[in-house]
């Protein structure tokens, strides 16, 4: 081997371990949650595997605390009390964590005030910047068994642009990611990553960008319904990430170790 | 084969610095029958770790 290429390789090493140093300092690994559990009720099933797993929330998250450093509220639908969200996110606040939610895009928006529409937000957002920069909020786009899909797809931009529009307007560090969907059979207009990107683009905002869940976009590739590579255009909107694995025929949502989604070339 | 690896997406995923960008999405309800749950969020979290997040 040449002088020239062993240097090469040396250097290429080096910018390998710069940027995996880099990326450690930057990235932020964060663990949904349901909010009935972050809100200390174990009553429902899944709060209640939680809690056999991990304790009452107090001592579950400063167990977590170690590991990770973002708490998301897993996904919650209208009906919600915001009681309920303002008490799991003050919960995973005292713990030392940041937060982020998983929340439900409306059907319909009224008003000129988002804490009017996120109602738990009127409490949360005047002490944020306490405990993050930032709050991102994760959306579906609309979808349903039997819509339109041009239609749903209209209804989503015009919506989603209204939030994002609502936080630029109110000055509110709020931002929103819209998820790519794992395809399940419904009409919705989020399960590719064109369809996604278009929207995005279309709601022109820099408060909203593309919530790129990697476990729905591996089973649609594996349904031949994606290309494995995203365009870089549809990377450039990324500001969020969901990710899960693959089980038995399938299933998303499952732990790592199961080692469908492909995480060779990682080392 | 090899579809596509994680990495090179992170690599991609340049100037993003949103609170909370990679979430560990799990739904244990699936696996909860294994008694593990604990132990695999965590290799979940390791697993990340070691990708370089």
């Amino acid at each position: 081997m040449s002088i020239t290429t062993r240097i090469n390789s040396k250097v290429e090493h080096l910018k390998n371990n710069a940027e995996r140093a880099y990326r450690k300092v930057k990235m932020k690994i964060g663990l949904s949650l349901p909010s009935n559990y972050l809100s200390g009720t174990y009553t429902d099933p899944v709060s209640s595997i939680y809690y056999s797993a991990l304790g009452p929330v107090d001592s579950g998250l400063q167990l977590l605390r170690s590991e990770i450093e973002c708490i998301e509220l897993g996904f919650f639908m209208e009906n919600t009390p915001a009681e309920q969200i303002e008490k799991a996110v003050q919960n995973v606040w005292s713990a030392g964590l940041e937060v982020s939610v998983h929340a439900y895009l409306p059907e319909k928006i009224e008003g000129d005030d988002l804490t009017s529409i996120y109602t738990w937000l009127k409490s949360l957002l005047p002490i944020l910047e306490d405990h993050q920069e930032k709050l991102v909020i994760n959306l579906h786009a609309l979808a349903s068994v039997n819509g339109n899909l041009d239609r749903l797809k209209e209804k989503t931009v015009e919506n989603l642009k209204k939030l994002a529009d609502l936080a630029t307007a109110q000055k509110l560090p709020v931002y929103f990611a819209l998820e790519l969907n794992r395809s399940k059979g419904e009409v919705d207009p989020s399960t590719t990553y064109l369809g996604v990107l278009d929207m995005c683009l279309r709601i022109n905002s820099q408060q909203a960008g593309i919530g790129w869940d990697w476990g729905h976009a591996y089973a649609n590739v594996l349904k031949h319904l994606l290309p494995p590579e995203p365009p870089p255009s549809f990377l450039r909107k990324v500001i969020h990430t969901h990710i899960h694995d693959l089980g038995p025929n399938g299933g998303t949502h499952w732990p790592l170790t199961c080692g469908t989604v492909p995480l060779v070339g990682l080392s | 084969m090899v579809l596509f690896h994680w990495w090179d997406y992170l690599k991609l995923l340049e100037k993003v610095d949103y609170s909370g960008l990679f979430i560990l999405e799990l739904q244990p309800k699936k696996y909860a029958d294994t008694g593990l749950v604990l132990e695999l969020l965590l290799s979940s979290i390791r697993i990340l770790r070691e990708a370089g997040l």
